[in-house]
């Protein structure tokens, strides 16, 4: 039997599933939060204002909060991305995890760099 | 092999032959959107490392049709993709026992649903709240 | 003889000597309520056209030989009844993702290979000597594996998995659920033997969980969960072989 190549597949799935768990917990109120209820004017103002965002990030466990919700929702739909091109057809192989595991990696630090500037 | 002329069939357009797979899809489109809102959070901090000015100009962006236009199309994909990932998650854990019985998937699959509620009910009174 | 319905089958045909690509045939078949799709198959070569070629044996969805697409769906011709889709018609076609051989029998080959490649059999690392008895099991240490036992070996996943149509290097469902069968029953050693496939880009890597595989199973064996399962055996190995001196493949 021809000898097997061990993928490094775990690494990107094991991203994409702590991402989907985070995702699928928390992107539902968060996105419902942010996206909808303040703009309506189901929430005032004030609750997510510069004020209390500054506060948010100035604490470690909401700077944390947000940096796992972001980074870990982008290594998550990357990952669903770059598979969804495969599905349709579309062969990018190595270039195609270089373009969206790059861009997840990019995000990641970004996120992280945005953060600790937010913080001081 | 033997010299068979057999026939292979195209994969062209397989996701639109089967219910199941045009759900399939539609999951895994759920990405884009879910993406696009990772991009919003982020944009979000970074108006917020640049101060008052900047923050505010990114919450008039919020209240701006567009945006909630968008974002009422990244909310039905996080609860879309949310429903699926409870649904399917029992096949992609090891068995969880308890007491040598085995839980049942329909279990783990509702107890996701009701921590997903709770979630979303606690973040709404913090946010709300105080 | 009060239900005597027919009902329009409509079949895919083609001959490797003088056909370029398979094209339907539309057969008129009667039916009552105990007529499977392969009986009327059979009524088809009986009675309209003794050349048509399809695979059967048991009739009672045992041997899993008789498995084809009803109306786009994978199914055993033998557990499908055709009353279920009267006053519509059938399309019966040979199982996705297969090269047809002829008309509705497709060539197994590739599957029978990955069959043999996840070594379906229990490996110990030294055989017991009969004099010392049989490998004894707990009815839990039974139940772990269980479901994943109960595989017929039917194709029919196969046929729903798009990834193993995409590209047919995935070991697929069947494959995977039966190596699972082996690596989590208690009297096997071979999981170290098993796992490089496991951990393969041909392993479990190549499923997107679409999760088809597991609704359309005539045996409740959920290939899809056993597929899935792996994916974090593999991930384990993966991250735990910087650990462990052996490389993990035993953990």
């Amino acid at each position: 039997m021809k000898r097997m190549k061990r993928s490094n597949e775990p690494i990107f799935w094991s991203l994409f599933g702590a991402g989907g768990v985070v995702a699928s917990m928390v992107a539902p109120a968060l996105v419902f939060i942010t996206g909808l209820a303040l703009p309506l004017g189901l929430l005032a103002p004030e609750a997510l204002g510069y004020e209390r965002m500054r506060a948010l990030v100035g604490s470690l466990p909401g700077a944390l909060l947000l940096f796992v919700v972001i980074s870990l929702t982008l290594w998550h739909t990357m990952h669903r991305i770059n598979h969804s091109l495969h599905d349709v057809g579309i062969n990018a192989g190595l270039a195609g995890k270089v373009v969206f595991y790059g861009l997840a990696f990019v995000g990641t630090v970004a996120t992280a760099y945005f953060l600790f500037v937010a913080r001081r | 092999m033997t010299a068979r002329n057999t026939y292979v069939r195209p994969m062209t357009g397989w996701y639109r032959r089967n219910p199941h797979f045009v759900a399939y899809m539609l999951r895994e489109l759920t990405a884009v959107f879910l993406a696009a809102y990772a991009g919003m959070l982020l944009a979000g901090v970074i108006a917020l490392s640049r101060g008052p000015e900047a923050y505010a100009a990114f919450q008039e962006f919020l209240a701006s049709p567009l945006s909630v236009g968008l974002h009422v199309l990244i909310f039905i994909a996080a609860v879309y993709n949310a429903y699926t990932w409870f649904r399917i998650s029992p096949k992609a854990m090891p068995p969880i026992k308890l007491a040598g019985k085995r839980v049942p998937d329909r279990v783990i699959v509702v107890s996701q649903f009701a921590g997903c509620a709770g979630v979303f009910i606690v973040m709404l009174l913090l946010a709300g709240g105080l | 003889m009060p239900d005597r319905r027919e009902i329009d089958i409509e079949v895919m045909r083609y001959n490797p000597e003088t056909d370029s690509e398979p094209h339907m045939q539309t057969f008129r078949v009667p039916f009552d309520e105990d007529t499977s799709v392969l009986m009327g198959l059979q009524y088809i070569k009986d009675h309209l056209d003794g050349s048509l070629t399809f695979r059967w044996s048991c009739r009672m969805a045992v041997c899993g030989s008789c498995g084809k697409m009803v109306n786009g769906v994978p199914k055993l011709s033998c557990k499908a009844f055709l009353r279920a889709y009267y006053p519509g018609k059938l399309r019966i076609e040979p199982l996705e993702h297969f090269p047809i051989v002829r008309d509705l029998a497709v060539d197994q080959t590739d599957f029978l290979e990955k069959l043999e490649a996840v070594k379906p059999w229990i490996i110990r690392k030294e055989e017991k000597p009969l004099s010392e008895g049989t490998y004894l099991q707990t009815p839990e240490e039974m139940a772990d594996y269980q479901q994943f036992s109960s595989c017929i070996n039917c194709l029919l996943c196969y046929s729903a998995c798009p990834q193993y149509g995409l590209d047919n290097a995935f070991t697929g469902p069947a494959a995977l659920s039966l190596l699972h069968r082996y690596n989590a029953d208690s009297r096997d050693e071979g999981k170290s033997e098993r796992m490089p496939l496991v951990n393969s880009e041909e392993g479990v890597w190549g499923c997107t969980l679409v999760g088809y595989c597991s609704e359309v199973c005539p045996k409740q064996v959920d290939p899809a969960a056993a597929v899935n399962r792996n994916k974090v055996n593999s991930t384990m190995d993966y991250f735990l072989r910087f650990l462990t001196p052996r490389g993990g493949v035993d953990s």
